[in-house]
């Protein structure tokens, strides 16, 4: 199914707050500017816009939000025997060409209403998500300690 | 002569060593104090390691002031078989092994977890997502906490990296925000930007440049700031005759690192400074300047700059994001290693990703360490070559002076 762009998509996610499951009603824009590179000081998508949307129902059921602002990835975990490994993909690119991993979803207006953009931690501290996403994602095993401090510093850090 | 190691084995996210005692943060957010002259105490078996394990640990200065000494052989030779006994020793802690020297266990006064920490002049200054913050540190062993749990925002921005000066000045780097200072005291902080009083952004903070600076340090008066999205630079600072006769620090110029480094086509890798030195990683090295911060005070007109030197190095893997320098030589971080190169010419590396390393090159006592925080453990190096290297010849490592 084509997803429209600059339109809303209405959305009823299942979020576990405080151990019980709690119905959350919003709304997600896929925003044309972070896909087709209209303005040019953006980044953009590279994931097809299903995956964007994935990517930020995923952020919304673990709760990786923190004052209106959700932050996501696009991972697998690879299990072999007794180890897993996680591979973190390449979800957009910036505007200086750089890969980018971490996906950044917004509620502007506080009203439940949200679009995303791939983060370019980097170079804008902005992209830098809150400690405790990061020492989250470290819980989950998605990220490693060390990963995690570099973000958190604007490092260089192949994810 | 290889360094000497400590292994502390834990999860830890953060560390700090000061006034003889060792600041641990766990990712729990708990920090923990120990009594680090205690801990040390505890690992010497044997009276004869005692001299090299206390200047090791403890007096990490105690030898540069025996330079002549050394000039004897027999003497020279004698100590450096006292650091090779400790070299093979290796002391692995776990970390209940030292609960008995711990002075105080408690939540971490901020609210979260750091980005970075600084210990300066009796206070924990940190980085968190809410700020700058400040608290007192080295408190009484009477007191509740070691570390005061009533901490002070100093400011709301949030940063990425900053290092405190001999004289309780802070360099902050906040990324695409650009590079500040922090001045504690106020001393003469207007007189410093007096062209420049709208760069005040918060009560005794002011913006030093609006360059992107990833991180910092101090080339004595002067702050480096390095940065690999958009080009590092000095930010220069020298000592200026006011009307009233007197010398104060004052804001000259930011110089380019391609200025610094004019004529060698220097692409892309980053360029780091502390001290006397600045250095910029190349391919198949690094290239080093001599740095004359003096060079246009006092009616001399002396040169900022040495003319640049390479040092070969083989052993950098990938790019350099962070790097620093130090008395005992300059330590390289890229993505999955540290490289040590040591002043003395040796190389020293850790092939391991490193969540953080940290030097504490204005310490008293503990300038020849360096602590480096792995997946499971905090490896605590000792550095004991230095005091047998020529200081003004050095090329690699910030001159030790009296």
């Amino acid at each position: 199914m084509k997803i429209e762009h600059d339109e809303e998509i209405e959305l009823v996610i299942e979020r576990v707050k405080d151990g019980e499951g709690v119905k959350y009603e919003c709304s997600y824009i896929i925003v044309s500017y972070h896909r087709n590179n209209s303005l040019k000081d953006k980044s953009v998508w590279t994931i097809d816009e299903q995956a964007e949307l994935n990517c930020f129902k995923e952020t919304q059921e673990k709760n990786w939000v923190q004052e209106s602002i959700g932050w996501g990835m696009k991972y697998e975990v690879l299990k072999k025997k007794e180890s897993e490994k996680v591979i973190i993909e390449t979800i957009g690119i910036s505007e200086h060409n750089e890969k980018l991993k971490i996906g950044r979803f917004i509620d502007g207006s506080k009203n439940d209403t949200w679009h995303g953009y791939p983060a370019n931690y980097r170079r804008k501290k902005q992209d830098i998500p809150p400690m405790e996403i990061l020492l989250n994602w470290i819980d989950l095993r998605v990220l490693k300690k060390h990963q995690a401090s570099k973000i958190k510093q604007g490092k260089k850090c192949n994810l | 002569m290889q360094p000497i190691k400590i292994t502390i084995l834990g999860d830890y996210w953060d560390c700090q060593i000061y006034r003889g005692r060792l600041y641990l943060w766990d990712l729990d957010g708990d920090l923990m104090v120990y009594d680090w002259h205690e801990i040390v105490d505890s690992i010497i078996q044997d009276e004869k390691d005692f001299l090299a394990t206390s200047c090791a640990f403890l007096k990490g200065n105690y030898l540069y002031g025996y330079h002549d000494i050394f000039e004897d052989k027999d003497f020279k030779n004698l100590l450096f078989q006292k650091f090779k006994r400790i070299e093979k020793l290796n002391w692995e802690i776990n970390i209940e092994d030292i609960s008995e020297f711990l002075i105080g266990e408690q939540e971490s006064p901020f609210k979260d977890l750091p980005t970075d920490t600084e210990i300066s002049s009796n206070n924990l200054y940190a980085i968190t997502d809410d700020g700058l913050w400040a608290t007192t540190a080295h408190r009484r062993k009477s007191e509740k906490y070691p570390v005061s749990s009533r901490p002070l925002k100093l400011w709301d921005s949030k940063l990425l990296s900053l290092t405190a000066n001999n004289y309780a000045t802070i360099a902050l780097s906040g990324g695409d925000e650009g590079l500040f200072q922090y001045n504690k005291n106020r001393v003469d902080i207007f007189n410093q930007f007096e062209i420049q009083k709208k760069k005040e952004v918060e009560k005794e903070i002011v913006q030093v440049s609006d360059r992107h600076s990833l991180f910092n340090d101090w080339n004595n008066l002067s702050i480096y700031s390095s940065s690999d999205i958009a080009g590092s630079f000095l930010s220069l600072f020298e000592w200026k005759k006011s009307q009233d006769d007197v010398y104060h620090r004052k804001f000259s110029e930011s110089i380019s690192e391609d200025r610094i480094f004019e004529g060698m086509n220097l692409n892309g890798s980053l360029s780091w400074g502390a001290g006397d030195k600045i250095y910029k990683a190349i391919n198949g090295g690094i290239v080093v300047t001599r740095f004359n911060n003096n060079a246009k005070s006092y009616n001399k007109d002396e040169e900022y700059f040495s003319e640049p030197e390479l040092i070969k190095l083989d052993e950098l893997n990938g790019d350099v994001i962070q790097a620093k320098v130090c008395f005992y030589g300059t330590i390289i971080e890229c993505e999955n290693s540290l490289t040590i190169v040591q002043s003395n010419g040796k190389i020293f590396k850790i092939n391991e990703p490193v969540t953080r390393w940290r030097i504490y090159p204005r310490s008293i006592n503990y300038e020849n360490h360096l602590h480096v925080i792995l997946d499971d453990r905090l490896e605590i190096y000792s550095f004991n070559h230095d005091y047998f290297v020529n200081q003004s010849e050095k090329i690699i490592g910030v001159m030790y002076k009296k």
